[in-house]
């Protein structure tokens, strides 16, 4: 392309590019100027604190205004979608490493470009997804559930969203193939073909997701101890207050050892002093990490076993069976989730000392999950009826996986077989179980549940939803189950390649990942069906209360 | 209009981004030179290079360097190195000066005498400015900062399979002015 061809087409793009921006701020600059003019009438002198009172206590649909708005709702709902958009770019890397390995050796993409897919889908899953779809619901429901005196700093809040956003934007941009867990040396390879060229970009991007994650949780936090209504002491809020509570307090806590390993890691790349001279040791990057690695994956489970609580109370019109145990169990599995980061490195060198204590440690992590999987199946056992809506057979679904799962997590956490399965796509197997299962299972649940308030009354198609239920559980027990199997056989995880006795897993693993990704098509092809039609129900339900009044009001009337 | 159907815009918005996710990650460079494990068992000779890396240039001896290339010189620097095809080369790289330096190299092409002197002379040659094929693909870093760490006397070793023919640029890519040399493999015919 010769300069002056290139030079119009730019010329052209930036000209675009520009009357599109200057239409949407026209847009917003002409809605802006109508509700100051309202807000005034209405005796307001601010008008954010307008639109705030306004908004108060009523369902939030989907709009291009939450984008503007800063009630607690708006970013709950930015974080939902664009946590859901997340979910999908992550999704199709994944298909796309499956369908790359139906050929032991990598002949259908280079291993460079299956370690960038590798990266960006944990990455992606992990910190965009889970911890989006925790924080939107957090953010969502939390505020009719616990009817907010007042929610005002939905501007921090906007802030982080933002941070948040632009961190995982930049993550993909950055090509990254460290892994998720960001070891030096490899991380300081800034070429394709050692952790990606812009890998530097990567920790940047890593810094803001935290940032943004951790302001976020502080805001969260606050809303639950200090907005919730007067005549909602602790001891009555909803088990996934508490849930919310746990997740973040965790979040909160261990964040900060990797936001510093991060900072010393991005120096490292001008001048490496910390981890890789001889008088340093890449193992304590990967303490630092794993000292939050371990609670961030509890961070993805815990906030849904609170929604999943609150499902099956209300689909089987009963009660928690036993309220206490059940926030005992969510609470110690916060303090447990801290002292068992080890059980990630227990070939690394720790020494048999620290070896016993982490598998020990893991092992009492059964106890609280165990607690909570038994007061649902109570729960369960205890209601008169249950109804099988498609919501509640993601959450029945997702209790079958986390058991799987969390029972292979076990195995995992203990030494001796440790030994024989780390690295293995054992481990691939036990985190999908809970991840797909769980975490997805768990959020599309909650989806379906606010989908009416989502969408101003529209009800969704419960044909299609059971079909994507099905395919969801089935290709998701195929897929981890045959990488259990395989990786109990000693099948490498996290290679562009295989040897060829491992083929039937490998195999029917990219058939369960395919049949996946064609049940999340059949999600995105209900809700774009479902939208289209006329409102045909109340967008009040079961996760979004009808509210009453309660808030301090800010205006002048 | 679709843009009020929530809906239909999130699928438009999904179908867009995994679309531009795609573009973005699968055109990012498979290079040329990243050596496969058929090439290493293929190789026929092996040789070793031992060098010191100094910001003012690479050095086959510790210790003040010639400051221009001369044949004549006991301590080359940037030296013009000489192997035949199929040698699979060690480079023993230590650390002179304290400074971070990696290695890494690109081909330039099959070996003739216009080519060389294209490359090693002339402002625009790719022997003054090797930058320019970082990060493309058309380069792979042999020894990275970060093996080689910046202790002095800190030696780094690594192996590449020198297949093809023709001329290699090597360079520093933190000290891409300074520190640069050639390699050239000769062919088959010469090799003998």
């Amino acid at each position: 392309m010769s300069t002056e061809t290139m030079l119009i087409l730019v010329g052209i793009l930036v000209g675009v590019v520009s009357v599109a921006i200057f239409y949407v701020y026209y847009l917003v600059s002409t809605r802006i100027e109508t509700i100051s003019n309202v807000a005034e009438e209405e005796g307001y002198p601010d008008r954010t604190v307008f639109i705030r009172d306004s908004l108060y206590g009523k369902p939030r649909p989907l709009s291009w205004s939450i984008l503007f708005y800063d009630d607690a709702k708006s970013i709950g709902l930015r974080y939902i979608f664009t946590g859901l958009l997340f979910m999908f770019i992550g999704g199709a890397f994944g298909v796309l490493m499956r369908i790359s390995l139906t050929d032991p050796n990598p002949t259908i993409i280079s291993p460079t470009i299956y370690n960038i897919l590798l990266t960006q889908h944990a990455t992606i899953m992990i910190y965009m997804f889970a911890i989006g779809m925790a924080m939107g619901f957090a953010y969502y429901i939390l505020p009719s559930r616990l009817r907010l005196k007042r929610d005002n700093m939905g501007h921090l809040s906007s802030v982080a969203y933002w941070m948040w956003v632009l961190g995982g934007t930049l993550f993909v941009l950055s090509k990254s193939s460290m892994r998720w867990y960001m070891y030096p040396p490899l991380s300081l390879q800034l070429t394709p073909f050692g952790a990606g060229a812009y890998n530097w970009l990567a920790v940047i991007a890593m810094e803001l997701i935290f940032m943004g994650m951790v302001m976020a949780s502080v805001i969260v936090l606050k809303i639950i101890f200090i907005d919730r209504a007067d005549d909602i002491p602790l001891s009555q809020m909803p088990v996934y207050g508490w849930a919310v509570v746990f997740t973040l307090v965790m979040l909160v806590s261990s964040a900060p050892p990797l936001m510093v390993g991060l900072g010393m890691l991005f120096y490292d790349f001008f001048n490496p002093i910390f981890f890789v001279t001889s008088t340093s040791t890449p193992l304590a990057f990967a303490i630092l990490f794993w000292f939050w690695g371990h609670p961030i994956v509890y961070i993805a489970v815990i906030p849904f076993f609170g929604l999943m609580y609150d499902i099956i109370t209300r689909f089987t019109e009963t009660k928690v069976y036993s309220y206490f145990s059940a926030v005992l169990s969510l609470g110690l599995l916060l303090i447990l989730s801290e002292l068992v980061w080890g059980h990630h490195l227990l070939n690394s060198g720790l020494g048999v000392d620290w070896v016993i204590f982490f598998t020990t440690a893991s092992f009492i992590v059964v106890i609280p999950s165990a607690l909570t999987i038994f007061n649902m199946i109570a729960t369960l056992w205890t209601a008169k009826k249950i109804r099988l809506t498609t919501p509640m057979l993601f959450v029945i679904n997702a209790i079958f996986d986390f058991i799987i799962g969390g029972i292979m997590g076990v195995m995992l956490a203990d030494d001796p077989i440790n030994q024989a399965v780390h690295g293995t796509y054992f481990v691939t197997g036990h985190f999908h179980f809970i991840f797909v299962g769980l975490t997805l299972g768990v959020s599309m649940a909650a989806f379906y549940l606010l989908f009416p308030t989502f969408s101003n009354g529209r009800v969704y198609d419960e044909r299609l939803a059971k079909w994507h239920f099905y395919i969801t559980a089935v290709g998701s027990f195929l897929m981890s189950f045959s990488w259990a199997v395989g990786g109990f056989l000693g099948m490498p995880r996290a290679v562009a390649g295989y040897f060829a006795y491992f083929q039937p897993y490998q195999d029917s693993a990219i058939l369960g990942g395919v049949i996946i990704g064609i049940g999340q098509l059949v999600f995105l092809y209900n809700i774009a069906k479902s939208w289209s039609t006329e409102p045909a129900t109340d967008p009040y339900n079961i996760l979004e209360y009808r509210t009453e009044t309660n808030q301090v009001m800010g205006g002048g009337k | 209009m679709a843009l009020r159907n929530g809906g239909t815009t999130f699928t438009l918005i999904v179908v867009i981004v995994i679309a531009m996710a795609f573009g973005y990650i699968l055109t990012s460079g498979g290079s040329s030179l990243y050596p496969t494990s058929t090439q290493y068992s293929a190789m026929k000779y092996s040789a070793n290079i031992n060098m010191w890396a100094d910001a003012n240039g690479w050095e086959l001896k510790q210790g003040p360097a010639a400051t221009s290339y001369d044949i004549k010189a006991t301590n080359l620097i940037n030296p013009i190195l000489y192997y035949k095809a199929d040698t699979l080369i060690y480079f023993n790289i230590t650390e002179a000066d304290g400074a971070p330096h990696d290695f890494t190299i690109c081909y330039d092409g099959s070996n003739t005498s216009t080519l060389f002197s294209t490359i090693t002379s002339g402002p625009s040659s790719i022997y003054s400015n090797p930058t320019k094929w970082e990060n493309t693909g058309a380069s792979y870093t042999i020894i990275s900062v970060s093996q080689l760490t910046q202790n002095i006397g800190h030696t780094a070793s690594s192996k590449y399979p020198f297949e093809k023919p023709g001329i290699y640029t090597y360079w520093c890519t933190v000290h891409p002015t300074e520190m640069y040399g050639l390699i050239i493999i000769n062919g088959a015919s010469s090799s003998s």
